[in-house]
């Protein structure tokens, strides 16, 4: 045998060393994710499957039991209509399922770049270790299908935005509405809706003024006489009522503010006895849809929990 | 210098093996031993057999050698293997002890060669792994925003073949211009098709075969008289253009 062959050889047995080297090491250094893994497959043969029917937005509920025999957790997979579509989510509550230990957004058809930062750590972390049921803030408290709209007047005004303020007063007469006027001024205190008319506020060429557009919305919701119809987008505006393509947030927070006024509901009070015992929780920016299908999904999965525990004593 | 380390396994095993950094790893340090082995395979039975048969042991061999080590090995560390990647397994077994004859007794430069390429194999693993998943074998390393499945996807394995064999040309000073790359690329559209019509499962392979082998018959005519770079003339101008169009058949899929 020459040279050349015994360097064959001895290259053959060093690429051989080394092979078994590589898959004998990757195999220890994986080892430690392999243990992890093999003790997270034995938490979820711990799992008990909780029967979720008849729960609207439960797909799935788990008991996972302590190792140590100490409080257990639950695990539940809910989900919501979000702006795309169903948002899927898990959910973690403690072993008395009032606080949430964690979120993820399992599956979603949000928008991307807009929605889509529902699944972001920055805004799911913020259920970490919170306190269940949650809220957005300045969720409107909805109007009570009992509730009597009092004859009158009544005004309601927004905060400053993008230089503008909205201001709305609404009619009410044999407790129906009878009109609405919805109206913006800018800092100088000159009316959005006397620009538009004078053509110094100009949208688009071809379209509605805004003060035609104000008037459209106003008149749709006397004709319905309810806001339930006025679905809004993630952008703000609508597809409710035709040729009106303003954002219209502001009309719709003034209207259901004067309506609460005309029901003699007071606002403030509804919202503070709620909140106090919700967390906050702040909303994607630009997301309102999306995150509120978020914090309804949690709230669902925290009132499936509850309902769980009072009808099984045995794990409370 | 001319190229002493098995070009054509080499690019399949970066369309193949180069999604994850354990894949590169496990399959580059494999088929290096195999090259060698058939290389010392093809100096003994060189005088012993007719070169048919001498070529048919090697390349049997070779093929199921390297094939069954994949699967051993895959198996040791919890990798899954699908029937295609075994199939592709052996074919580029094949494709090693087919250019084990040209190691002509140049071992030290056959081992060097093949680790070179092994080293780049890796490195296409690792930042494949760490772009698809953020992290690298289980481990996170610095946050990047621009993680996405895709680059998981087969149709990159075609784009860091190519860059990986350019720069091996690049490094070695070789041309990869006549080869045999199309049998294998064959296969693989045939396992791996762009689209996949669940009716007819057979038809988007079999299309993506002929599409290979007129892109690549086409590839090869119109660069003939080109001024494309030496490292990237042959099998990397190849693989982008088949990579390409791989990518653009895939937009279809819905």
């Amino acid at each position: 045998m020459d040279q050349k062959e015994w360097k064959g050889y001895l290259a053959l047995a060093v690429v051989t060393a080394a092979a078994f080297a590589v898959i004998i090491g990757t195999r220890a250094l994986t080892a430690r994710t392999g243990t992890q893994q093999e003790s997270s497959r034995e938490t979820v043969e711990q799992a008990e499957v909780l029967n979720v029917e008849g729960y609207e937005g439960i797909r799935q509920g788990e008991y996972i039991a302590s190792e140590n025999g100490g409080a257990g957790s639950y695990r539940i997979l809910a989900e919501a209509q979000g702006y795309g579509g169903p948002i899927f989510m898990e959910v973690l509550f403690d072993g008395m399922g009032s606080r949430v230990k964690g979120v993820s957004v399992l599956e979603h058809t949000e928008t991307e770049g807009v929605g889509s930062k529902i699944t972001e750590t920055d805004f799911l972390a913020q259920f970490n270790d919170c306190k269940a049921p949650v809220t957005l803030p300045e969720q409107e408290t909805p109007l009570p299908e009992e509730a009597v709209l009092q004859d009158g007047s009544y005004q309601a005004a927004g905060t400053e935005y993008d230089g503008y303020t909205d201001q709305l007063t609404m009619t009410v007469e044999q407790n129906h509405i009878t009109g609405i006027v919805w109206d913006s001024l800018d800092q100088g205190g000159n009316s959005k809706r006397i620009l538009a008319d004078r053509g110094e506020y100009v949208m688009t060429e071809t379209g509605l003024t805004w003060s035609e557009q104000a008037d459209a919305l106003a008149a749709a919701v006397i004709e319905k006489q309810s806001m339930e119809f006025l679905k809004v987008n993630e952008q703000g505006k609508t597809d409710a009522v035709a040729g009106v393509s303003i954002s219209i947030g502001g009309f719709v927070s003034l209207v259901q503010d004067c309506m609460q006024q005309a029901a003699g509901i007071d606002q403030e009070a509804l919202a503070g006895n709620a909140v106090s015992q919700e967390t906050v929780i702040d909303a994607v920016t630009g997301a309102t849809i999306s995150s509120k299908a978020v914090t309804e999904a949690v709230n669902r999965a925290y009132q499936y929990v509850q309902d769980v525990m009072v009808t099984d004593t045995g794990k409370k | 210098m001319k190229s002493r380390y098995p070009v054509e396994a080499f690019v399949l095993a970066f369309l193949l093996f180069s999604g994850t950094m354990k894949e590169a790893l496990v399959s580059g340090i494999l088929l290096t031993e195999i090259f060698l082995l058939c290389a010392l395979l093809y100096r003994f039975l060189e005088e012993k057999l007719p070169m048919w048969s001498q070529k048919a042991c090697i390349l049997i061999m070779g093929s199921v050698f390297y094939a069954c080590m994949i699967q051993i090995s895959f198996w040791y560390l919890d990798i899954a293997l699908t029937g295609s990647q075994w199939l592709l397994a052996a074919v580029i077994g094949g494709y090693a002890s087919f250019a084990s004859g040209q190691v002509e007794g140049k071992y030290s430069v056959a081992l060097y060669q093949s680790c070179l390429a092994w080293g780049i194999l890796l490195f296409s693993g690792i930042l494949r792994e760490y772009l698809t998943t953020g992290m690298v074998n289980g481990a996170a390393l610095v946050a990047v925003p621009a993680v996405t499945k895709a680059f998981g996807n087969i149709m990159f394995g075609f784009l860091t073949g190519a860059i990986g064999i350019a720069a091996l040309n690049g490094i070695f000073k070789t041309e990869a211009n006549h080869n045999c790359l199309l049998p294998g690329l064959a296969i693989l559209v045939f396992c791996y098709p762009p689209i996949v019509m669940p009716g007819a499962v057979w038809l988007p392979g079999t299309a993506g075969v002929l599409l290979t082998a007129l892109l690549l018959y086409s590839v090869r005519r119109r660069l003939r008289f080109s001024n494309a770079g030496k490292s990237w003339k042959g099998i990397p101008v190849e693989l982008l253009s088949v990579g390409f169009w791989y990518m653009i058949l895939k937009g279809f899929q819905l």
